[in-house]
């Protein structure tokens, strides 16, 4: 209880109500912001989960093309033309804001490759060997999207849980405790006010 | 007198020139055909037939080593049996039988016929050549690099494997000082830390090969021309596949990447054929004789492209046949028992270790070249 910390004059009275008033509406208006955040994880997740089967399945196809490169070209045939690359993918970060909360934005660059751009002689290797490096290629570039859509649903998650922290103390301590203050000032005003009164009429008897 | 020597050599020198021509003109083989073709078509009789495969397919790795150990892989298998075992006993044994049956070949040809088939087997070399290379260059053990090299070509095995315990290119490129390749890998950085890439160097060795295998067999008399246009058709065929890989990036073009001498398809015509959609293209390809090969799988709303290099890939091993029922006492057997024993080694491969990364046995059957 903070009634104490109150002094039960009119003016505190007005200032507890004011204060309850915006706990009312900071209240509502966060409640507001938990559902939204919360409608706005669940699209996200739906994103996550999409992208998620999708690198499972790639993964598949990449473990798959891989193996068909390693029977046709050998272990030392794949293993150099993946050490041939030249140019290593770069990843650029920038953030955007997404109903107040900071989420990463990712930019690749150089993921998804030419045939020229591989670094392994073209004549000598296979068809298999593209079909491999491609099929990884797609996978990295998945792996950066869900790297972004995955991360923006953790600090979702972070948010919504501060939000429902917020929300529940409003709603459970700081609204029940300010109408409780606003009662208690209330009526101890009131209190006072009766006690005047039945002083002025003792005052006007004994005057009287 | 001097001037009289002098005439006497190039007097020499010029019988020697006519004798040459002669010989090149005559339909005079050089070489003991009938011997090699029969052991030759002996040996063919020992591949796996097509249907065998299928077989392989149902079975489980032990079953094939242990089938495949009872057949003429046997010695290798029984030979490498205490140090391998699964797929990389079957892969083993496989490519130590066919450079063993390579070298057996070269050594029981004779003449010019040797010569042309040497030539065409130096192809191991390129491949080892380029393997020591890709191995040094990625830091592979010096183990795994050797269990990749095929000693089928000119170059020993020992002489292999000195080059893989070389630890700078520079060294490398020395020993293969006086050969083709060392004119080519001249330009490589002697460290291997400052080679960026190989790839331009694997083209040069890739093209150096048959351009120098063409130029060391002159395109008559009758044995060596049949010999020169089954490797310019190969060409034909290696200038398509890359050709469909490389279809759309014009930027490829900066690199030299098709093989001169093709026999249906000049450089000019492939470069110019890169940025052509595929009907187009297809169009384009209609005169050659391995159209049919590619249109049925490239001529679809989604061209299937691995198929389409499968397809013409079986168009050269059966003109190899083709040619070889044709010209019975030619190179031609010699080189489609080549070709076919290749194969062979390919797809067992392909089987084993297929059905070791779990692939489902229709796509195996689908990348075997039978």
């Amino acid at each position: 209880m903070v009634l104490t910390e109150y002094k039960p004059t009119r003016s505190q009275l007005l200032l507890v109500r004011r204060t309850l008033r915006m706990a009312e509406r900071g209240h509502r208006l966060l409640k507001l912001k938990r559902d939204a955040l919360i409608l706005e994880f669940f699209n996200v997740l739906n994103r996550a989960k999409e992208i998620r089967s999708d690198i499972v399945k790639r993964y598949r196809v990449a473990e798959e093309r891989l193996a068909i490169a390693a029977s046709v070209e050998g272990k030392v045939g794949v293993k150099s033309a993946a050490f041939a690359l030249l140019k290593t993918p770069q990843l650029e970060l920038s953030s955007r804001n997404v109903m107040g909360i900071v989420v990463p934005k990712i930019e690749a660059q150089s993921v998804r490759k030419g045939i020229h751009e591989r670094g392994y002689g073209i004549i000598g290797t296979s068809a298999r060997i593209d079909d491999a490096a491609a099929a990884y290629e797609e996978l990295v570039e998945d792996i950066i999207v869900a790297a972004e859509i995955e991360t923006t649903m953790r600090r979702l998650i972070e948010e919504i849980e501060k939000v429902k922290r917020r929300v529940n103390a409003l709603e459970h301590r700081v609204i029940p405790e300010l109408k409780e203050t606003e009662k208690f000032i209330r009526q101890r005003l009131e209190e006072t006010e009766r006690e005047n009164i039945f002083r002025l009429k003792r005052f006007k008897a004994a005057g009287g | 007198m001097f001037s009289g020597v002098r005439a006497e050599m190039s007097l020499g020198e010029t019988y020697r020139a006519f004798m040459k021509k002669v010989r090149d003109r005559l339909p005079i083989e050089r070489g003991n055909y009938p011997y090699v073709t029969a052991r030759v078509k002996a040996k063919k009789a020992l591949l796996l037939p097509k249907d065998t495969y299928v077989k392989l397919l149902q079975m489980s790795i032990p079953q094939i080593a242990r089938f495949l150990g009872e057949g003429q892989y046997r010695e290798e298998m029984l030979a490498l049996g205490t140090r391998y075992s699964g797929v990389d006993l079957l892969e083993m044994a496989t490519r130590n039988n066919l450079a063993k049956v390579f070298t057996q070949i070269i050594e029981f040809s004779e003449s010019g016929l040797r010569e042309m088939i040497a030539r065409f087997l130096d192809r191991w070399d390129v491949w080892n050549i380029k393997t020591i290379l890709r191995g040094k260059f990625c830091g592979a053990t010096e183990q795994e690099i050797v269990e990749d090299i095929i000693p089928a070509g000119s170059l020993s095995k020992e002489f292999l494997e000195e080059l893989v315990t070389l630890e700078k290119i520079g060294d490398i490129v020395e020993a293969l000082e006086g050969t083709i390749y060392g004119l080519v890998l001249i330009g490589l950085p002697a460290s291997l830390g400052d080679i960026r890439s190989l790839a331009t160097y694997e083209d040069i060795l890739d093209k150096v090969y048959y351009e120098y295998l063409l130029e060391a067999v002159p395109p008559t008399p009758e044995p060596s021309r049949l010999f020169h246009n089954f490797v310019r058709m190969e060409i034909d065929v290696i200038n398509v596949k890359t050709l469909l890989r490389v279809r759309g990036i014009e930027e490829i073009l900066e690199r030299q990447i098709f093989i001169r001498q093709g026999l249906y398809l000049t450089q000019d015509e492939l470069k110019e054929m890169v940025s052509m959609e595929m009907p187009a293209l297809l169009e384009r390809l209609s005169k050659a004789p391995f159209h049919s090969a590619l249109a049925q799988y490239l001529a679809e709303a989604e061209p299937r492209l691995d198929l389409g290099i499968r397809s013409i890939e079986k168009w050269l091993l059966n003109q190899a046949a083709k040619g070889a029922n044709l010209h019975p006492l030619s190179i031609l057997p010699v080189l489609d028992y080549i070709i076919a024993k290749t194969k062979e080694v390919e797809n067992i491969r392909i089987v084993a270790r297929g059905k070791a990364s779990g692939l489902n046995t229709d796509l195996i059957k689908e990348m075997l070249v039978i």
